[in-house]
């Protein structure tokens, strides 16, 4: 885990990178989280539910991505005692995805550091919001 | 924002779930999310996963409450999701949750149009020592492209 110490506020992240979107994964999530919505495993469903012609990623592994910079910075995933996040787009099967994250507040006394994250496709915007680190 | 005909949702509690943690779902929800996986360290997304699958509500049950058809997805979307940890998922504990529809109001925006939104919090206690692990709250946003 991460030393609180020598923390500053402003401090990168190194970015978190999912190369291309991995349809089968998806359909394994599909199954695991009982999701009926074929948008995640079914391109015909896809297409009539006037969704386009590529499966979508579930919100939760957009989640994950976006969360993954403050997880590798902090060395444990266990480390996350919260999160608050928005999703603005959609990441569809293949795409690549990049996740990025600042410091944006240190409690020393409470060892927690809170970060910034965001990821994006290209220049699209997938996801925004916090996430609160105990390092203490 | 503007109240809509499911608003009477708000204060819906579902029955209390059980579950249990088990390893091979650990690893396999970890590994379908692109993460490490691991049968031992646990994947803060995996709060999200036990609050809502735990709770024994599913996905299909949410939308079709939304008035939506469950084989088409509803025009459903998770726009937002809020987990606050005050312990550890481990494999193996058994868990009790509590949730509860917490509100649902409609919203216009310039590009979709009309959309409502339900906000839905489940709280997951272990069984046996009745301490609470964490607080998710998982918004959806159902987009009624039908009112346009």
């Amino acid at each position: 885990m991460r030393d609180i110490n020598g923390v500053q506020v402003g401090e990168r992240l190194e970015a978190a990178v999912v190369e291309s979107v991995d349809r089968q994964r998806m359909k394994t999530l599909a199954a695991l989280y009982d999701d009926p919505n074929p948008i995640h495993f079914d391109i015909p469903g896809t297409e009539a539910a006037g969704m386009g012609d590529q499966l979508i990623l579930q919100g939760a592994a957009s989640i994950a991505i976006w969360l993954e910079p403050a997880i590798r910075w902090a060395g444990h995933p266990e480390a996350v005692r919260k999160y608050d996040v928005r999703l603005l787009g959609n990441v569809f099967a293949e795409d690549r995805v990049e996740a990025t994250g600042s410091v944006a507040e240190v409690d020393v006394d409470a060892g927690t550091v809170t970060v910034e994250l965001a990821s994006k496709v290209g220049e699209r915007e997938i996801a925004q919001g916090t996430a609160v680190l105990g390092l203490g | 924002v503007e109240t809509t005909e499911y608003s009477r949702l708000a204060g819906h509690k579902f029955p209390r779930g059980e579950y249990t943690l088990q390893g091979h779902v650990a690893w396999l929800w970890s590994d379908s999310i692109m993460a490490e996986p691991s049968t031992e360290v646990m994947n803060p997304t995996l709060g999200h996963y036990v609050a809502l699958h735990g709770a024994g509500v599913s996905i299909g049950e949410i939308i079709e409450l939304m008035g939506g058809d469950p084989a088409t997805g509803g025009g459903s979307m998770l726009g937002r999701v809020e987990v606050e940890f005050s312990g550890a998922l481990r494999v193996g504990t058994t868990y009790l949750i509590e949730s509860e529809i917490v509100k649902v109001d409609r919203k216009r925006g310039k590009r979709v149009g009309p959309f409502d939104r339900l906000e839905f919090v489940a709280r997951v206690n272990e069984k046996e020592s009745g301490q609470q692990v964490l607080e998710s709250t998982n918004t959806w946003v159902f987009i009624r492209k039908e009112e346009q």
